[in-house]
């Protein structure tokens, strides 16, 4: 059965065009199109059926093309450029694709109207529509539109679309789709591209990237089941009946860069209001599972505590509504960004004294920040959103719930486990980053375009990892108070823009005197590590002087009493291929120490002293400011040894493998 | 009369007391030996690291982490869940009821399966001791277990690949039908509970199991059978037709379940963070094993015990019939 929309489009389109199409920025916003959408879901067969108006301006030179992002079609078939990549790229791809076989989607104009107002009149281009591949030529792939215009629109000229669009829905597919009566509709809509200069910045749907939008203004009528609860990017501005059985909702979003929305009849709704004396209020919308009720407080913590450190940090959340999607399970959209609205999720069972699911959703919070409100490009430099938010949400975890607890599930499988906490081991959760970098440091560069990373490890090490270790490094080796002020200052100079890598990198440089084109030329273009150790460090009682002294008639043989001193010897080495000035602190035993700076260059180099007591021990970055180094543990090293810590864990290695012995004993 | 046999069966334990005690000294010095490479590994890798204080006093996860990275062989197996007094033992059931025997890697897979063996022979001088209700001696323990060794470790290969096909045909095929079955659900608890249950059913499967396997052994000694196969086909009909011998496992699981709960929250409560305590930590977890190693015995001393009265009483009624 082919959906049909229910809802009055005349009385909507009245409505919403009272309103001019490019409102007044909020603050610096700088909007370049404006999109009127209205949908009607079917949810017995998951369509979308919809009709968008979108008003795009020309920032770069003139064009006679248009291109659009069809990303829904990436689940279109097995043949698109993201089913592909996530077959190969991932040993269960083969069950990754299985999945969709009765649950594919697409994104397909039925009309498409073009109308450059004083350049050309309204035209049916829907003949004019080709499907592109300007990353790797796929044909089989159909998620990025271009459609030919019958004249050019000069820079800064607006150019007016209206399609009609038919979205299927895939089952359970990354991100977006639908799962029995729950749905979340992302990338569902034709979304025009970037124009950059000369160029469109419109990739493809690639498995390992993200998005990337321009800013502007969202009006979205969404018709659904008058049953369902729905939440949405921007704010709900009406609610009207649309027959009997349906209600139309009405979300306007300002400066935004994307849309997104969810609706299901389960949803349990909560809301609940942010305030800081400092800090603008903000409305946090909450909607969620009913077998997570447990978790709403939480839900409402771990945001608060984002909107308020990070509103403090760098940048007041400028919108008044945050929607927090609680996804349901089996969904796959959990863990996700839109504009105004992430998706957060929690296993059904906790254990005492987790932190489920605050750090999931302090993340996604905070990617309001660095993808919502700095519109970075995510598919060409994904570290410019992931590796901040690895890093700013690190950073607010810390300063709200301090370290997490080591955690384990047993037997663990889809929807199963019994979670355990070990109160006894804290987890920093820069420590879990550290681990991930350590297995996948050598893996690619983080200038390689995102989209083009060998695989997923070095996706994730050069769009999360790495930059997230640099980010805490460099406020190291600058310091908290300057690093905080160069971050604050880029995010508020970028904000509603699209930084890259030279806006980040020029506002370091404005912050300090140091030149960091090293730094981030090694770490950036570079493919490798930064390991510093102490190798050895030892300490002798110098002996007396005894030899022949003086010269011609005064040179007599002598053997002088020993002074006492000891000479000690750190030798440190540079491990890694990446060079950062390092300090290290050496400690005698009589409780003295030195500071040395080391400008970490060689591959190796000693120290030397003759003091009154034998050296203790030499720790290299003392204050751990170099959270690239991969291995702590060779960082320190003390001159004597102390065995009880390892013969406490061997006992305890001991008793567990008795105990294994003893399991396997039951089938003997 | 459940509560006497099993009373008996420790009674049995008690009495050849130096059985167990040669059994806990191999559990134990198999583990020390292995446990030496890995005690100069951390020495090398900790001792000398000034992340050596967080190590003596609980675990840092910067430091483990780290040597996790370069760890090889056995010292790869060093991990967070070792600590505390839950974590050892929970890891260690994990693998008896998911049957990922591989997952600490092909060494700890091997001495599985070699301790099976081990186990198995000494099961034989064991039992055959507890039938012959003789008082214990080093030679007439270990010439019993050598006398049923070839019985015993048929037992123990026949079991191990029944295991095996239980890991690796039945629970794919449990879990087929749970996947099946909760496909299209949006609800994680219904989900969780279906899961439960089939983990509930695959544990009486096991539960079940070895519950044969060990008449099959009492069998096999009691009655001088010459075949492993056909006892284990009388155990099956024993264990079947005898509802007490559910309840005398049943019972010494629980006593066993209850005990191991104990001694994970006493060993939990235990900070070990100088040489005493350290040694009174060593000796309560020598106490647990050695305590297991008695609970084990205590089943097949109250199997015999059972098993020997089900046949006096049959041999009775048979009397009385003629």
């Amino acid at each position: 059965m082919k959906p049909k929309l229910r809802i009055s489009f005349p009385a909507v389109m009245i409505l919403l065009l009272l309103q001019p199409a490019f409102s007044e920025p909020s603050s610096n916003c700088n909007k370049l199109v404006h999109y009127r959408i209205e949908v009607a879901l079917d949810e017995k067969s998951g369509t979308l059926d919809g009709k968008e108006r979108i008003i795009w301006r020309n920032p770069g030179e003139a064009t006679d093309e248009v291109q659009l992002h069809f990303y829904m079609n990436a689940f279109k078939n097995n043949q698109s450029t993201f089913l592909r990549e996530t077959f190969q790229r991932t040993p269960k791809g083969a069950r990754a694709l299985a999945r969709f076989k009765d649950g594919w989607g697409y994104c397909e104009p039925k009309t498409i109207f073009a109308e450059a107002p004083g350049i050309f009149p309204r035209t049916d281009l829907a003949s004019a529509l080709q499907f592109i591949a300007p990353d790797d030529g796929n044909a089989d792939d159909e998620t990025v539109g271009r459609l030919l215009l019958p004249r050019a629109v000069p820079s800064g000229a607006e150019l007016v679309l209206e399609i009609e669009f038919v979205t299927q829905l895939p089952r359970r597919a990354p991100r977006t789709g639908r799962h029995g009566d729950y749905f979340f509709a992302g990338q569902w809509f034709p979304k025009i591209g970037v124009r950059q200069g000369d160029r469109w910045n419109c990739h493809q749907y690639h498995a390992s990237t993200e998005y990337f939008a321009n800013y502007g203004d969202y009006e979205v009528a969404v018709t659904i089941p008058k049953n369902y609860q729905i939440g949405a990017s921007g704010v709900q501005v009406e609610e009207r009946a649309a027959g009997a059985e349906r209600k139309t909702v009405v979300f306007r979003g300002e400066c935004i860069h994307d849309f997104a929305w969810t609706a299901s009849p389960r949803y349990c709704t909560a809301e609940r209001t942010f305030q800081h004396p400092e800090l603008p209020a903000v409305t946090m919308r909450l909607l969620h599972q009913p077998e997570h009720r447990k978790y709403v407080d939480r839900y409402f913590d771990a945001t608060a505590n984002t909107l308020k450190h990070l509103g403090l940090w760098y940048l007041p959340y400028p919108y008044p509504q945050i929607t927090i999607v609680d996804a349901a399970f089996r969904s796959n959209v959990a863990g996700m960004e839109y504009p105004t609205l992430f998706t957060t999720g929690a296993d059904w069972l906790e254990a005492t004294g987790s932190f489920e699911p605050i750090g999931l959703t302090i993340h996604e919070c905070t990617h309001q920040w660095f993808y919502g409100m700095l519109g970075s490009d995510e598919t060409e430099s994904a570290w410019l959103d992931e590796g901040f938010t690895v890093y700013a949400a690190g950073r607010c975890f810390l300063a709200a719930y301090g370290q997490k607890r080591y955690s384990k599930t047993y037997l663990s499988r889809d929807g199963f486990g019994i979670p355990w906490t070990f109160s006894e081991v804290l987890v920093d959760p820069r420590e879990e980053t550290l681990q991930l970098h350590r297995e996948r440091g050598h893996r690619d560069k983080m200038s390689t375009p995102s989209y083009q990373l060998i695989d997923r490890a070095a996706y994730r090490n050069n769009a999360y990892e790495k930059p997230s270790l640099m980010l805490w490094t460099l406020e190291g080796l600058l310091g908290e108070d300057v690093f905080q002020r160069t971050l604050r200052d880029y995010v508020r100079e970028m904000q509603f823009r699209h930084p890259t890598s030279q806006d980040f990198i020029a506002a370091v440089q404005r912050h300090t005197t140091q030149d960091m084109s090293a730094f981030f030329e090694q770490l950036l273009d570079g493919y490798g590590i930064v390991d510093y150790a102490v190798v050895e460090i030892n300490a002798q009682k110098l002996p007396g002087a005894e030899g022949f002294f003086g010269r011609g008639g005064d040179r007599r043989h002598e053997k002088r009493p020993a002074t006492g001193e000891w000479l000690s010897l750190v030798h440190v080495e540079r491990k890694g291929e990446i060079t950062l000035p390092v300090e290290m602190v050496v400690t005698f035993e009589n409780g003295e120490t030195v500071r040395e700076k080391w400008d970490g260059k060689q591959n190796y180099r000693i120290f030397r002293y003759v003091t009154k007591s034998p050296i203790e021990q030499a720790q290299i970055d003392p204050e751990r400011k170099i959270w690239l180094d991969v291995d702590p543990a060779n960082n320190g090293r003390y001159r004597k040894s102390d065995p009880f810590p390892s013969l406490r864990w061997t006992l305890q290695w001991l008793f567990w493998l008795q105990h294994l012995m003893e399991t396997a004993a039951v089938i003997s | 009369m459940v509560g006497k046999i099993i009373q008996n069966g420790w009674n049995t334990v008690i009495k050849l007391r130096r059985a167990v005690g040669v059994i806990y000294l191999v559990n134990l010095l198999i583990a020390a030996a292995l446990s030496i490479p890995l005690f100069f590994g951390l020495h090398r890798y900790l001792d000398y690291s000034t992340l050596r204080s967080e190590m003596s006093s609980g675990f840092s996860y910067a430091w483990w982490s780290a040597f996790n990275f370069r760890a090889e062989g056995l010292a790869a197996t060093l991990r967070p869940s070792l600590s505390g007094g839950f974590g050892p033992i929970f890891d260690n059931l994990e693998l008896l009821i998911s049957g990922n025997w591989t997952a600490y890697g092909v060494a700890v897979f091997v001495l599985g399966i070699a301790y099976v063996l081990l186990a198995a022979f000494f099961n034989g001088g064991f039992v055959g001791l507890a039938v012959e209700e003789r008082p214990f001696s080093t030679q007439r323990f270990f010439s019993q277990s050598g006398l049923y060794f070839h019985h015993m470790a048929a037992l123990a290969v026949t079991a191990l690949l029944l295991f095996l096909g239980i890991y690796k045909g039945l629970y794919p095929l449990v879990f087929s039908l749970v996947d099946k079955l909760t496909t299209g659900s949006l609800s994680q608890p219904w989900v969780w509970f279906v899961n439960l249950v089939a983990y509930l059913l695959l544990i009486k499967v096991i539960f079940i199991v070895t519950m044969i396997f060990d008449y099959a052994r009492v069998i096999l000694i009691t009655d001088k059978k010459e075949s492993a196969w056909i006892s284990i086909g009388l155990a099956t009909l024993f264990v079947f037709r005898h509802y007490r011998a559910w309840l005398i496992n049943a019972l010494l699981v629980g006593v066993g379940v209850l005990g191991t709960l104990t001694a994970a929250l006493l060993l939990s409560a235990f900070r070990s963070t100088a040489f005493w305590s350290l040694l009174t930590l060593f000796a309560l977890q020598q106490l647990f094993i050695l305590g297991l190693i008695s609970l084990r015995l205590t089943f097949y001393a109250s199997q015999v015990e059972y098993y020997r009265r089900q046949k006096e009483a049959e041999t009775l009624v048979r009397k009385k019939r003629l």
